[in-house]
């Protein structure tokens, strides 16, 4: 320790007039831990924690708690620090009224996150424990019994949760008095009996999910409240029962709700919901500063898939880079991404998705796709597959074709390459599960020819034809034509 | 017109070997930035950095050279940043072939930056560390960095004891 305090003292007049300032958190950090041996020996107290507290957030919710008990088993000099460093202490995840005991001391009066999703009937027991620290805990994670004893407990914290930014509550009732003076920035509820009047739907909110809400709500009353929360990042809707005066019966025209904007929504996720419903939600959305939407339904309506992409080619800098259509009979999805913003998508589950291919090729602006990927596809007619060169053959910057499992297979048996305008493309990519070529598609894969893009005329000095899986047999698929014709061949096992 | 030549700074390690560097890139540690604020005048003398070796420097170096001109960390910023996403964060591909040396350098750069007080670099080196820790057993840990197990029987029965249930999970 001497020893390297003068050395930093080696720096002379270039220290001095510092020196007040530098040198106590210098001999701080120069405060080796004991000798717990090996590589570790000299690393500070402010190293080791800081490698603790990264070993602790880096593990996933639900064992953090376990991973900070672990780490005091190595050896004493941990056990030391580890028990004099509070802030190792703020996450509590584990259900254990013994060890929420410990946690909750040794955290002094540090923010604490609590994560409890499967609590059960030990609520009971820790509810209590944690009421007297609710003002300073920041992430409540909760799935608590419908206990008398308990929901005194939490009428407690409504009033008494100043810090709290994070409320995650499942089978919950949520009545319009609890947490009214609870502002979250976050909010999570799931399958609870929500009070829709309940102020917790603060202007403060980022972040909004509900899945399973057992109350049911109108359409007209949901945007009214989405309407309230200018801040809104993030709205995920999974199984939003909504009921209307004005309920419409399939196929009569979509509701039409009041135009909401919100400038800070980025993110979408709507699951599972009747597509009349999501019709609706969508309609009265402004999307133009949405970079990313997920919509799941197995009952994507033509209405609604033509709203979708009629609002999706409305948007001004809406440019799709790439397309991903994956056709597995079992799961149908599309996903588009966007140049403009890197992180836009748009996947949604699709029975028809030859039709909605189609649909989609004539509403949405595809012309600028440099990515195609194509999943899973195993056309029944030979028409499908010239309707898909009529669209491919609109795509002037289309460089790098995927064709992966039924899509490689059948690509080549049926495309007329000849005739489709392909000539921008400068990358093909074939990519294939194991378990379909060696199934009872073998018969089908000597119909692969690879070998007939020599005859697709391009105007790139450069081609490579890549083949991912290591049971690809080139001789078979004659690539040496490729080769020959200048192109490289990448097989990557 | 040309450009105005960037000033060069000599630093000396505890091995004697000198490196010559740009000073924006050495200014990348905030302990060698506060140094060159104080001095006024030309320096000739190399700046000693004692608690340094060569090899280790070199490593600083490279990685100091890598993230010139990226904005530094200030008091303000470093409080206002959420601590916990902040650790979450992914190790960026270039940090991550950067970092992969082995055990002893490793170590030794997690020392140089934190007495040269490189915050991006003492964060690379602790998330690389925690990545090697997370999952692992006691046990696991201790072989792994070579550790001696100093608790007494008595006191690793009792510590067993306590966390039984940690075990399971």
């Amino acid at each position: 320790m001497a020893k390297q305090l003068v050395a930093a003292n080696l720096v002379g007049r270039v220290l001095n007039p510092r020196r007040g300032r530098d040198l106590p958190p210098l001999r701080s950090s120069l405060q080796v831990v004991g000798q717990p041996g090996g590589i570790l020996t000299g690393i500070t107290t402010e190293c080791l924690t800081e490698i603790f507290l990264c070993a602790r957030d880096r593990s996933s919710l639900g064992s953090r708690s376990t991973t900070v008990l672990r780490l005091c088993q190595v050896c004493r000099t941990w056990n030391n620090i580890i028990l004099d460093q509070p802030a190792l202490w703020t996450v509590i995840d584990m259900p254990f009224p013994e060890w929420i005991t410990n946690f909750l001391a040794r955290s002094k009066e540090l923010p604490l996150r609590i994560y409890l999703p499967e609590i059960g009937l030990r609520c009971l027991d820790i509810v209590p424990l944690l009421t007297p620290h609710i003002h300073r805990v920041i992430m409540l994670v909760l799935q608590p019994e419908f206990e008398d004893k308990i929901l005194l407990h939490l009428s407690l914290w409504s009033s008494a949760a100043p810090s709290l930014e994070t409320l995650s509550l499942s089978h919950f009732d949520l009545p319009k008095e609890m947490f009214k003076r609870v502002k979250p920035m976050q909010l999570a509820l799931d399958r609870c009996r929500i009070c829709w009047s309940s102020t917790i739907f603060s202007s403060s909110l980022t972040y909004l999910a509900i899945w399973d809400p057992h109350v049911p709500i109108s359409t007209h009353r949901l945007m009214s409240i989405l309407s309230t929360l200018p801040a809104l990042n993030w709205l995920i809707l999974v199984h939003v029962v909504c009921t209307s005066t004005s309920q419409i019966i399939a196929g009569q025209a979509p509701i039409l709700v009041p135009r909401v904007n919100l400038p800070s929504l980025d993110n979408i996720e709507i699951i599972e919901n009747d597509s009349w419903v999501l019709e609706a939600i969508l309609a009265g959305l402004d999307l133009s500063n949405v970079s990313f939407i997920i919509i799941e339904t197995g009952s994507a309506t033509d209405s609604f898939s033509r709203l979708l992409f009629t609002v999706l080619a409305s948007a001004d800098e809406f440019c799709i880079e790439s397309l991903t259509i994956h056709a597995d009979p079992e799961s149908s999805w599309i996903t588009l991404k966007s140049k403009s913003h890197p992180y836009m998508g748009i996947t949604w589950d699709c029975r028809n998705c030859h039709k909605l291919v189609c649909s989609m090729f004539k509403v949405i602006p595809l012309y600028a796709i440099v990515t195609l990927n194509l999943d899973y596809i195993f056309p029944n007619s030979t028409s499908v597959w010239l309707k898909w060169q009529f669209a491919l053959s609109g795509l002037p910057f289309l460089d790098t074709v995927v064709l992966a499992n039924g899509a490689a297979i059948d690509f080549f048996s049926v495309f007329p390459l000849g005739h489709a305008k392909l000539n921008s493309v400068g990358h093909w990519i074939f990519r294939m599960e194991p378990d379909l070529f060696m199934g009872n598609t073998a018969p089908v894969r000597s119909r692969i020819k690879v070998a007939k893009l020599a005859g697709v005329p391009s105007e790139k000095l450069y081609r490579t034809v890549e083949f991912e899986g290591a049971w690809w047999n080139l001789e078979e698929y004659e690539v040496g034509t490729l080769e020959h014709a200048g192109w490289r061949v990448i097989v990557k096992p | 017109m040309a450009a105005p030549a960037t000033q060069q700074i000599k630093i000396r390690c505890n091995d004697e070997k000198e490196f010559t560097v740009d000073r924006d890139v050495l200014e990348r540690s905030v302990l060698i930035k506060n140094m060159l604020e104080d001095v006024t005048e030309q320096q000739d003398a190399p700046i000693p950095l004692p608690n340094v070796s060569g090899p280790v420097m070199a490593k600083v170096l490279e990685y100091c050279t890598h993230h010139r001109g990226e904005p530094l960390p200030s008091a303000d910023t470093e409080q206002s940043q959420d601590e916990t996403r902040k650790r979450t964060t992914d190790i960026s591909e270039w940090d991550q072939k950067f970092i992969t040396v082995d055990q002893e350098m490793l170590f030794e750069i997690i020392l140089a930056a934190n007495y040269l007080d490189i915050k991006s670099l003492l964060d690379v080196g602790c998330k690389t560390v925690a990545n090697m820790i997370k999952g692992k057993t006691p046990e696991e840990i201790r072989k792994l960095f070579n550790i001696v197990n100093d608790f007494t029987p008595e006191e690793e029965a009792q510590i067993k004891k306590e966390n039984e249930w940690a075990e399971d999970r």
